[in-house]
């Protein structure tokens, strides 16, 4: 098999005609002479002229012979054939390296099938990560003098130890053998992108492209989806331009690729299982829609480049892994607070009698709570552990049993966090107010601001020392931006546009907590349907209430025996809270999923709280009562928004890795330098940017699953960071061969799990560039033409 | 006395050859011969007195009448009525490869060989020496018996001119049946039938590849106590092989064609037109033949000289 590297010059062949054609135009008619007798001649000539004949023809033949070698020389002609025929050609060897963490299953192969008794975590010996650096290390071992290299390591963020081929067989086998498992997705996107540059500009005989990889089902998923609808079978383009998703994001679009979540146990297999004959979209296509093929990649395989497909894995394994966490701090056993654990087997079979574990965090972790739990195949459950008192240290730790990947049997959760939160106060536009309301506001003197009371509550010292306060108005919820706090307070805010109420509803469903007040201009009908119906379904607003007789008002007591909002105060059920008047209110209903936190004293709700939402039935700016202005608003505010801001630092502070890391600190309430310690100790210097009263300090990735901790030089902790891994990883199912070689396309290999990457497989590597030999015989040829031309032979 | 220019002119075969008649031809190079010849070439070996001429230079002096110095202090030579016995046959080949002529202005093998034949006709017919010819080719195309009248040599200018103008009509590209060559066979016929000893003069450009029949030939000429001179008359072309270019030569005996690369082929042509006239050269003076190579372009007193040389060891 021939190819060129300067194809451009084999027009040059046409050259080789030239000698053709001087000689064609050039011959003159021989002349005709008379000659007494050409007795003599006839025996002379015969010979000669046949000498001269075949002179002539192999003086043509040498010089059309050296001008085409001379073009096929300077166009780089490379052979290939294989290893018996001829030598072995250099080649630019690139190995990409998945180092996920998925590759930190235990290796079945060393197993034999079984679940170790212990995990190897960190793709230690007998893990599948091992076994990869052992077949990357096979195709260095292939690699002769003369071949380049290129290595990179596809988990996110992808990492190249070298910018350019590196002949260095060495060097490449120290990266290969000192190279560490991530604990990141893989991003093969990236990974292909920046080997393929590598790769075009390459210029040797052989390019060849090793992916060493577990080859996950659940990525295998999506490439087929797209690929049904391919009429014209296998292409690299569609295939990138799925790799070039973001793995992770596309899972919630599908309908198929995240098993709905079902009760303790009750877990539905769903279509997770649909590779290649699930639903009747075989992989053929046959079954595919008449669409044609998405190209929306933009990488483009070298010319001649040779795939090979390196699985480390052929069976699925089972595996259970924590999905998320959830940490209600009022729940649980008196209110201690409750973590609810989703674990989702990723296995093919049911688990049952496996143990779950809560236990408090530190260098010696202390045993909070277990619990027992069934799971059926592909499915998820939910595990509530109830804490038996609150924690210490703010950092609780979650456990699975072991099984073949250990990374994702751990997750962290962060409980309370010191520092400053951060609170969005979203005051209502001006509007009309109702008369009675104003006379009240008239009788007990308040200055009828929105948001004056809650700020000055929150913030009393006006430097953000408790709070920080940000003051916008409704239009500001627009922009998702806007939404990076701990707290947003809704404080007489008449209505919100559908973007405004999508943006709180995501900002709810991820963790933030939401504080509702009412007033003059909420419309209650509206407030039902559009707002409460969306970000807290289980609460209604019925209707507006004023003093139930005349120079009577209601008072405030709680409902909720131990909850956080009145945490501390000496007020057991039934007991009024304050002695603030409330004049005006709104009946609500709390359904339920929602609960009645406080109510006023005639059992009318006060406080209902539904999953990370508090409404407040009555006002906070002083037009309907005078709660503001009583002892007992300034520690319910503060424990009520620092309430709902645990809650998001339990459902959103499990970052995962890679997730950048983000703190606010008080201004000089902590000694420089101020460091980022991670999991295993090591230590980032952060430099802080100052943001008015508080001090930022960011860290763009992470990079270990743990608990990350912000100390400054006193080495007070100012900050926790709970970090896990993406547990969508933990899917060990494994692609089909044959669907691995559809989708990879023309002329990929798939290697069999420890099939030796022998010389027959990589018999493509050998052959030869000629132009050397090319030129040679260009030389030879013309030493043989000017012998023949001048020299005396055949003459 | 002619002057040496005069004779010079006469004696080149192109100039002569411009001519028409053959009579002048041969007188003109006779005349320029023996203008440049130390001894008259006019005496016979058995003769009676005659009468007296005047001396002239060249003369022998033992033809002095010493006896009329004597008396009359003038010299005379004394003449005699020659009785002679010597028998000349001229032997022309004409085959069709005489005809060749390399150069636009020398002449052909055959023009050459006519006016030779003439002038030794000619000078023979002076010394009133009878002389016969016979034209050749693969046969007998002619054939006079020797003679020493007047009218025969006219006969026999008559019947070479007739060779003279084949070579003109060859050289106007006119058609001619082809001749080719068997010398041995004419020659031996002749050999066969002339009886009386006498001179054989043979013109011929030998192209024969029979050569030792022709050589067989003249040993017979030999064997029946002739005396034979071989005049072997080449083109300069032949000798010399001159052609640089690849050409198609024709053959003109045969008109077959071959295509010939001069340049390769000239050495080892030459070399074998050398051997053959050293052929024709060892076995002519193995048997007493003389033998001249003439080119087309060598002057006629050569060829006369070598045939007077031969007439003499005849007397």
């Amino acid at each position: 098999m021939f190819d060129f590297f300067n194809i451009a010059f084999l027009g040059g062949l046409a050259a080789a005609a030239l000698p053709i054609l001087i000689h064609l135009f050039s011959k003159k008619k021989a002349q005709d002479v008379p000659f007494s007798s050409i007795e003599y001649l006839r025996e002379i000539s015969i010979k000669k002229v046949r000498r001269m004949r075949l002179r002539q023809f192999l003086l043509l033949a040498l010089r059309v012979l050296i001008i085409a070698s001379f073009a096929l020389a300077m166009s780089r002609p490379i052979m290939k054939g294989s290893a018996g025929s001829v030598t072995r050609g250099t080649s630019t060897v690139a190995i990409l390296l998945d180092n996920s963490y998925s590759m930190g299953a235990f290796d079945p192969a060393v197993s034999g099938g079984s679940v170790p008794e212990s995990g190897v975590a960190g793709g230690g010996d007998g893990t599948l990560f091992a076994e990869a650096k052992s077949r990357a290390l096979e195709v260095l071992d292939l690699m002769k003098d003369g071949d380049q290299g290129i290595l990179a390591f596809t988990s996110r963020p992808v990492e190249m130890p070298f910018q350019t081929p590196v002949a260095n067989l060495g060097l490449l086998r120290q990266e290969v053998e000192r190279s560490r498992l991530a604990y990141t997705p893989s991003d093969m996107r990236s990974g292909l992108e920046q080997v393929l540059a590598m790769l075009e500009d390459a210029r040797t005989l052989n390019k060849e492209l090793f992916v060493v990889s577990d080859f996950q089902q659940a990525d295998l998923e999506e490439w087929a989806a797209i690929w049904n609808e391919s009429e014209s079978g296998p292409d690299l383009g569609v295939l990138l331009d799925i790799l070039a998703r973001p793995a992770r994001a596309q899972s919630s679009d599908g309908p198929s690729e995240t098993p709905p979540s079902g009760g303790a146990g009750s877990g539905n297999a769903g279509a997770a299982d649909g590779v290649g004959s699930g639903g009747g979209t075989d992989a053929t296509g046959s079954g595919g829609s008449s669409g044609a093929v998405r190209n929306q990649g933009d990488l483009k395989l070298p010319e001649g480049l040779s795939v090979y497909l390196v699985p480390v894995r052929d069976v699925r394994q089972e595996n259970l892994s924590i999905a998320s966490l959830h940490f209600d701090p009022s729940g649980g056993f008196a209110g201690k607070g409750r973590v609810t654990v989703s674990i989702k087997n990723q296995g093919a079979d049911a688990v049952s009698g496996r143990v779950v574990r809560l236990l408090e965090a530190g260098d010696i972790p202390t045993p909070l709570a277990d619990r027992e739990f069934d799971v059926a195949p592909l499915a998820e459950t939910e595990v509530e552990l109830d804490l038996p008192e609150a924690s210490e240290s703010g950092v609780l730790e979650v456990r699975l049993g072991a099984d073949f990947l250990e990374e994702d049997n751990r997750a962290y959760l962060v409980t309370a966090n010191p520092g400053t939160k951060e609170v969005l106060l979203v005051r209502g536009s001006i509007g009309s107010r109702g008369n009675e309301a104003s006379a009240f506001a008239s009788t007990t003197g308040l200055v009828q601001d929105d948001g004056l009371y809650i700020e000055h509550a929150l913030d009393p010292t006006g430097d953000g020392r408790y709070h920080k306060v940000v003051e916008v108005g409704p239009d500001a919820l627009v922009d998702p931006a806007n939404l990076t706090v701990d707290v947003v307070v809704l404080s007489d805010v008449g209505r919100l546009s559908p973007a405004a109420v999508e943006n709180l509803e995501r900002f709810r469903q991820r963790g933030g907590g939401i504080f509702i007040a009412l007033g003059d201009r909420v419309d209650l009908r509206y407030y039902n349907s559009q707002i409460l119906g969306r970000i807290a379904p289980s609460i209604e607003l019925l209707n507006v209430m004023t003093e139930p007789g005349e120079g009577t008002y209601r008072s405030l007591r709680p409902a909720a025996a131990g909850h956080p909002a009145f945490r501390g105060f000496p007020v057991s059920p039934g007991d009024d809270l304050s002695s603030a008047k409330f004049q005006r209110i709104v009946e609500s209903q709390a359904r339920e999923g929602a609960r009645v936190v406080a109510h006023f004293g005639s059992e009318v709700p006060a406080l209902v709280e539904d999953d990370g939402v508090i409404l407040f039935s009555s006002s906070l700016d002083g037009t309907w009562n005078d709660f503001v202005t009583s002892a007992s608003f300034l520690p319910m505010m503060h424990l009520t928004l620092d309430y709902l801001a645990s809650r998001a630092e339990g459902e959103r502070g499990p970052r995962t890795v890679g997730d950048p890391l983000e703190a606010m600190v008080e201004s000089g309430s902590y000694q420089v330098p101020v460091q980022l310690v991670d999991p295993e100790g090591g230590r980032l210097p952060l430099d802080p940017v100052q943001q008015g009263a508080v001090d930022r300090f960011r860290t763009e990735t992470t990079t270990l699953p743990g608990v990350y901790q912000l100390v400054d030089a006193g080495g007070e902790v100012l900050s926790r960071f709970a970090v896990n891994v993406d547990p969508e990883e933990g899917d060990l199912s494994v692609a089909p061969t044959d669907r691995l070689q559809r989708l990879f396309g023309r002329g990929a290999q798939v290697l069999g799990v420890g099939q030796p990457i022998s010389r027959e497989l990589l018999e493509g590597r050998y052959g030869r560039e000629l132009w050397r030999p090319l030129l040679m015989m260009v030389l030879l040829l013309l030493a043989v033409e000017t012998f023949l031309a001048r020299g005396r032979f055949l003459s | 006395m002619a002057s040496s220019s005069t004779k010079e002119r006469f004696l080149d075969p192109g100039l002569v050859g411009k001519l028409q008649r053959l009579d002048l031809v041969a007188r003109r190079v006779v005349e320029g011969f023996l203008t440049g010849l130390h001894k008259s070439p006019f005496h016979g070996f058995s003769v009676e007195f005659a009468e007296h001429r005047q001396y002239m230079p060249g003369d022998e002096l033992r033809y002095l009448d010493w006896k009329v110095l004597a008396k009359s202090d003038r010299y005379y030579i004394k003449q005699f009525e020659e009785e002679t016995n010597l028998r000349a046959h001229l032997l022309v080949d004409t085959s069709t490869s005489m005809l060749f002529q390399s150069e636009p202005d020398g002449v052909s093998k055959l023009r050459y060989a006519v006016q030779l034949a003439a002038s030794i006709a000619y000078l023979m017919n002076r010394q009133n020496d009878a002389v016969g010819l016979m034209t050749f080719s693969d046969k007998i195309h002619s054939h006079l018996q020797p003679r020493s009248s007047g009218a025969h040599l006219r006969h026999l200018f008559q019947e070479l001119e007739v060779e003279a103008r084949r070579s003109a009509i060859r050289k106007n590209k006119g058609d001619e049946a082809p001749r080719t060559t068997a010398i041995g066979k004419c020659l031996e016929y002749l050999a066969d039938r002339v009886q009386r000893r006498g001179l054989v003069v043979l013109l011929t450009d030998f192209w024969d590849h029979n050569e030792h029949d022709v050589a067989r030939a003249l040993k017979h000429f030999r064997h029946r106590r002739h005396e034979v001179v071989v005049f072997q008359i080449q083109d300069p072309a032949e000798a010399e092989f001159p052609y640089r270019e690849e050409s198609v030569f024709h053959d003109m005996e045969t008109g077959e064609k071959l295509n010939v690369l001069p340049w390769e082929a000239a050495k080892e042509f030459k070399r074998r037109v050398d051997e053959r006239t050293q052929f024709y050269q060892r076995h002519c003076g193995a048997n007493g033949i003389t033998f001249e190579r003439l080119l087309t372009r060598t002057p006629y007193d050569l060829a006369l000289l070598r045939y007077l040389e031969k007439r003499q060891r005849l007397n």
